[in-house]
């Protein structure tokens, strides 16, 4: 079930509605989430594309897998994922970082014409049913991203303090 | 209820975005008239009267991928939030056409590409107030390298045509269909920025910001 991702055909009328239902939605279970990833669904700029700190339009440039290790064998492990952006304005970088993820899923249609991701389009949060957060993202070609994890920390890097 | 919407793409083939620019179908939907949707963004006071209760008959229980299913031109616009076919410009150009409404503020963007050597490439982002600085093209002004005085003005048409969806095309230009190459919209600010004052082409240093329908431009200074 998905929000705003999947607006498909709809009127003026149908996606106000399901951006409303949306932002319902989140304040439904803002107690559950974690404060970063409310914070970042919520955020005034999140879908202003007129704001350099809006991930719409913006390039993918890196997606780096991590895992980070403890314990005497470096035995105890876990999953961390680093998605790096582009600003769609080309004055900064988004650094998206799942610090805990036990769900990914990448799936990019091939394509005769488009070479890499394209833009990055738009991208929903929601609440799963293990109470961790899922983070969805569809890009120009069509891919889709869908991670989840124990949080979303979106940090806006300036390209001067780049 | 809300709180067990959860992801996945298990058994959920994704039809791939083969399509090729000489289908029939897919020059039947070039230059089709977009009357399908915008993507909104709630306004604070339209989010504070969405109320909190949220339910079953939540529009959003679709089908997550018959965007692709069903209409594998999406190569534009994949989630169909702006309801946008491809707009075939000609000689080899397209363009897609962004439209947002923003706590009630229209705006859009039209993204410009080229096909090289069979790959579509953007060349710039067009908005009303001609180049937007979006993707690094901030020093542009005029057409982009290689685009004709025929395909610029079809680029302006589209631009205008969104303009007039939107109802941002002051009403005292209603009459325009596009702008000769090199015309600067006679609504367009002043140019700001070094190397964007001078000549009479299309340019735009600033970010779009509060400006739409009146009032001056808005710094986004990061």
């Amino acid at each position: 079930m998905t929000f705003i991702l999947d607006t498909l055909e709809g009127d003026q009328e149908t996606v106000a509605n399901r951006f409303s239902a949306y932002y319902r939605y989140l304040e439904e279970v803002r107690d559950k989430l974690p404060e970063n990833a409310y914070s970042f669904a919520t955020a005034p700029w999140h879908y202003d594309p007129r704001d350099s700190k809006c991930p719409h339009d913006s390039w993918l440039e890196e997606m780096r897998i991590f895992e980070p290790a403890e314990g005497e064998r470096q035995e105890v492990r876990r999953i961390k994922i680093v998605i790096r952006l582009l600003g769609s304005y080309h004055d900064g970088f988004i650094e998206l970082s799942y610090p805990d993820v036990n769900k990914y899923i990448i799936e990019t249609p091939e394509s005769d014409f488009a070479s890499a991701h394209g833009d990055w389009i738009i991208d929903e949060i929601r609440l799963s049913e293990h109470g961790r957060v899922i983070h969805e993202v569809i890009f120009h070609r069509g891919t889709r991203l869908l991670i989840e994890s124990n949080d979303v920390i979106y940090r806006w890097i300036s390209q001067k303090d780049n | 209820m809300p709180g067990n919407a959860s992801g996945g793409m298990d058994g959920v083939a994704v039809k791939p975005l083969t399509v090729g620019f000489h289908e029939t179908q897919f020059l039947g939907k070039l230059n089709s008239e977009n009357q399908a949707g915008f993507w909104f963004q709630l306004s604070d006071e339209e989010k504070e009267q969405a109320g909190s209760s949220w339910g079953p008959e939540n529009p959003q229980a679709l089908n997550r991928y018959s965007y692709v299913q069903n209409n594998p031109l999406r190569w534009v616009d994949p989630t169909g939030h702006q309801g946008t076919a491809p707009v075939d410009l000609g000689d080899g150009w397209y363009a897609r056409v962004d439209k947002f409404n923003i706590g009630g503020q229209a705006y859009h963007e039209v993204h410009v590409y080229r096909m090289e050597n069979g790959r579509l490439v953007e060349k710039g982002v067009f908005g009303a107030q001609g180049w937007i600085n979006k993707h690094g093209g901030k020093d542009q002004s005029g057409p982009p390298s290689g685009m004709s005085r025929r395909t610029f003005d079809r680029l302006n048409a589209e631009n205008i045509k969104a303009m007039r969806q939107q109802g941002t095309l002051p009403r005292e230009y209603r009459h325009y269909r596009y702008l000769p190459e090199g015309q600067r919209p006679p609504w367009a600010r002043p140019m700001r920025g070094p190397g964007m004052g001078g000549g009479g082409g299309y340019g735009y240093s600033g970010r779009m910001g509060g400006g739409l329908g009146g009032g001056g431009p808005k710094s986004y200074t990061q």
